[in-house]
């Protein structure tokens, strides 16, 4: 008697349909699993025993073969014991193979039959509905992440005991509600706004400038500047996740398990802060299953990395890929997988290791310490940085100022602006922001009239600006002038966007 | 020929022993003796210690071999000058414990032209940049040699000054000349080597800067000098130790005044509190070395002796609002706009405006002081 039941893996931040097929035939009794699975797979062997055992069915004195088709792709993680008690059930006539023809099924079975959460879903559900799929079975512990996905039954159980009476028809289950577009109406406030940076104008310009074209910032300030506040700030500003992009955040946040039932849906933009001991590894994801690492976690937000002289050079290098290509690549002996990674990158630093220089009454670095400090970032990175600035330590007599600061909101709107000008500016390109322009955008959109270009000459000389330095300029002087509703990139646009370049990079 | 060995054999002894290694050499009967003394006869020379007579016989080698380094240092357009040859500078023969030699690449200070110091803070404010440049180039005017020791901040400001014045500079370093340390100041060192410039050292080519050997060469900077020049310190500060040592040598010391709040003016506070003299110009200065005053320095009813005028660019009027904020002392751009009561972009473009016209400079990154030229 042969059995198949459609279940789901996990590439990536992508899914790919997995055939869970069973056999029950006459022979040496024994309980066999093929299909190139991973280790904790091959132990769903021993769940399933027990936890059928457990909920009164006894396995048949016979030779059972579960095969996971299609067997060329490595199959990992805990989701296919559900599949595979039900596979079995249904090769051994308790259930009728017609309840079980074209229902996506995934779960992790504990020994007492218990039907519990498991990595992915989220993905895997957007994968069944893609391939047509009406109706799904999961873990109830995963019904945040399924009532996010519209269009389709999903049904949520908790032990397979349950799941078997559900099937028989002998018990009715009620399919998830979706509130996806309720979740996304939702008011969605940040826990830090910039309504509570008193002073920091430099900073608050630099951000705003870096949200409205998603330009990679840097911030010099000694400690207490207030640098990561900012930071924090940031995702506020920028334009709310539409539909699509939101389940794409979510997805790679469920292959992590970091969707909680309390959160199934990544709504705001994420805000990711590395340390500075991360490894290459954690920052642009990798091991033996790749996993996402901060970058990805960070895609359509904030990657915040502090203290950047201080992570290590290898670490560092290995994010100038994700920021090229806003996606990792990470190629395994007989796979590639890909993880979206297109965020933006904001880095902070102190200016020497005591971090109080340029106060020559407070400073104790020489200056051999010092360049040996600057000099842990490489010029190269530095090159890709578009925006640099300078935070000063607030003084008191903006702590003291009666002057409200301008709140996120505020500032969100002049940035979604910005933000529909470069969509309609870039319709039929593969880009939508200005800091994603090639050599080839720049000279189409970023054209000046002969007396600019004039000017532009002259401080690339004055500057010492390298070719990277001045198309990075002319970017940042584009996404200024869309900040002020210009078609033009004018004087002042010019002027400020190098005076954001070149104080140190 | 074979004596001159045995000289430079004697001098490469000196980053192993500081003190009167001519004294020692003297009483062993000269270069050549030392070297033939035996082992155990080392320690019964007058001055000689365990330590140096074991540093000694650990650094005797083959007279061929000391052969081949001279020749080879010689190629490399470095010469020695032992204590008893004519070149060797006059003013070195007067200090308490003369080098034994001195290794120069490039030339000599010429004796008959006067010559001061200028010393200071490795980590300078931009004030002690200004007074640095200002010292550097008027004095280099003024046919006046600059020696000082080519470390980063104050000492290398002025040589730079000095050589782009048209001036003559001599850098003593604390290791081998044909080493350029700091390595960010290699550009000067190119430039030290050229000309009538030079750089000069006691210790043998090849010794490495190590931080022992730099207090014993601030005596042959003050030796070297007429007038040393302080123009920042803080209140310890390695420059402390170039002054006790001119004070010693009876070398005249002059501080550039700076504000009884900055810590890197502390030493230099304390020093005119102890009766050195201060510096209000570069007529001051001349004084001091019985120099005729230029009549544009000179002492006129309102005006003291030597004292310096400042004088900006024009600023465009447009730009007015914010140069009028500018000081030589650093200030962000936040704080600049924020005293103009301008919009931040406004105050960042103005400011780009005043750096191209070159009336404004940014100094460190972000922060910036008003360009002036000080005669």
């Amino acid at each position: 008697m042969f059995c198949s039941v459609l279940s789901g893996g996990v590439r990536g931040v992508d899914s790919f349909p997995v055939h869970v097929e069973t056999d029950i035939s006459n022979g040496m009794p024994c309980f066999d699993m093929v299909g190139y699975i991973g280790s904790e797979v091959r132990e769903a062997k021993d769940r399933v025993r027990t936890a059928l055992k457990n909920a009164g069915f006894t396995l048949p004195v016979a030779r059972i073969t579960v095969n996971l088709s299609p067997g060329d792709i490595k199959k990992s993680g805990t989701g296919y014991d559900l599949p595979v008690a039900l596979s079995i059930l249904s090769c051994m006539e308790v259930l009728d193979a017609g309840s079980l023809h074209d229902v996506f099924i995934a779960g992790e079975l504990s020994l007492s039959g218990q039907v519990c959460a498991t990595k992915g879903i989220l993905p895997m559900l957007l994968r069944a509905r893609r391939d047509g799929i009406k109706r799904c079975i999961i873990p109830a512990a995963n019904s945040g992440e399924g009532s996010v996905v519209e269009g389709m039954e999903i049904y949520t159980v908790t032990d397979l005991s349950e799941t078997v009476a559900f099937l028989l028809g002998q018990k009715s289950l009620c399919p998830l509600v979706s509130h996806l577009k309720e979740d996304l109406m939702a008011d969605r406030d940040y826990e830090h706004d910039f309504s509570r940076i008193r002073g920091q104008k430099m900073a608050r310009r630099g951000a705003e400038i870096a949200a409205a074209g998603l330009h990679n910032l840097i911030m010099m300030g000694p400690p207490g500047a207030g640098k990561t506040l900012i930071a924090k700030c940031i995702p506020s500003i920028m334009p709310p996740l539409s539909e699509d992009e939101c389940l794409e955040v979510s997805s790679i946040y469920s292959v992590r398990g970091a969707l909680s039932s309390d959160e199934p849906l990544i709504t705001r933009r994420p805000f990711v802060a590395a340390h500075s001991s991360s490894t290459d590894i954690s920052l642009v994801g990798g091991g033996l299953v790749p996993r996402p690492g901060a970058v990805s976690l960070a895609h359509k937000g904030v990657l915040f990395l502090d203290e950047i002289p201080e992570f290590s050079r290898k670490a560092l290098e290995a994010l100038r890929q994700p920021l090229e290509d806003g996606v990792v690549h990470i190629t395994r002996n007989r796979d590639i997988c890909s993880f979206p990674a297109d965020f933006m990158l904001v880095a902070a630093m102190n200016p020497c290791p005591c971090g109080n220089w340029p106060d020559m009454n407070r400073c104790t670095c020489d200056e051999a310490r010092r360049s040996r400090y600057l000099s842990k970032i490489s010029g190269p990175f530095l090159d890709r940085m578009d925006i640099c600035i300078v935070a000063e330590k607030v003084s008191p007599f903006d702590i003291q100022s009666r002057e409200q600061p301008e709140c996120s909101a505020s500032i969100r709107q002049r940035i979604v602006t910005a933000h529909t000008i470069q969509k309609k500016r870039f319709t039929g390109l593969s880009i939508s922001f200005n800091s994603q322009m090639g050599n080839h955008e720049i000279e189409q959109f970023c054209r000046l009239t002969p007396p600019r270009e004039e000017l532009m000459k002259q401080m690339a000389a004055k500057y010492e600006m390298s070719a990277r330095t001045y198309y990075r300029v002319l970017k940042v002087a584009r996404t200024i002038a869309d900040l002020s509703g210009q078609n033009d990139i004018g004087d002042d646009a010019i002027l400020e966007a190098v005076r954001l370049k070149v104080s140190f990079a | 020929m074979e004596d001159r060995i045995y000289d430079y054999w004697a001098a490469s002894l000196q980053d192993g022993y500081i003190g009167n290694l001519i004294g020692i050499v003297e009483s062993a009967g000269g270069a050549r003796a030392l070297y033939e003394t035996r082992d155990s006869h080392l320690e019964s020379i007058p001055g000689v210690s365990e330590k140096l007579a074991a540093y000694i016989i650990e650094n005797r080698p083959d007279l061929r071999l000391l052969e081949k380094e001279y020749f080879m240092m010689n190629s490399k357009g470095i010469c020695y000058v032992n204590y008893t040859d004519p070149d060797y500078p006059e003013r070195l023969r007067s200090i308490p414990s003369p080098p034994y030699g001195l290794f120069v690449k490039g030339s000599l200070p010429d004796k008959y032209r006067p010559a001061a110091a200028i010393v200071g803070a490795r980590q300078c404010s931009e004030y002690g940049r200004l007074m640095a440049e200002y010292l550097g180039t008027g004095l280099a005017k003024e046919g006046i040699n600059i020696i000082s020791g080519m470390a980063w901040g104050i000492d290398g400001i002025s040589q730079f000054a000095a050589l782009s014045a048209g001036g003559r500079s001599y850098a003593v370093l604390g290791c081998g000349v044909d080493i350029p340390y700091p390595s960010k100041n290699r550009v000067l060192y190119n430039k030290l080597c050229e000309g009538d410039n030079g750089i000069i050292s006691e210790y043998a080519p090849g010794t490495s800067p190590i931080a022992r050997l730099f207090p014993p060469r601030n005596r042959i900077i003050s030796g070297l000098c007429d007038v040393l020049i302080v123009v920042e310190a803080r209140q310890k500060s390695g420059t402390l130790i170039t002054v006790d040592m001119a004070i010693d040598q009876g070398k005249c010391v002059m501080v550039v005044p700076g504000r009884l709040t900055d810590s890197l003016s502390a030493g230099c506070l304390n020093l005119i509190s102890q009766g050195a003299f201060p510096v209000t110009g570069i007529g001051s200065v001349l004084e001091q070395l019985n120099m005729k005053i230029p009549e544009k320095c000179g002492k006129t009813r309102n005006k003291p002796i030597g004292s310096i005028t400042v004088t900006e660019k024009d600023i465009p009027e447009e730009l007015q609002c914010v140069a009028n904020i500018l000081t030589l002392e650093p200030q962000s751009a936040e704080t600049i706009a924020n005293k103009a009561k301008l919009p931040l972009n406004a105050a960042m473009i103005m400011l780009t405006k005043l750096d191209l016209e070159g009336c404004a400079r940014e100094v460190w990154p972000g922060y910036f002081v008003k360009y002036v030229t000080i005669t």
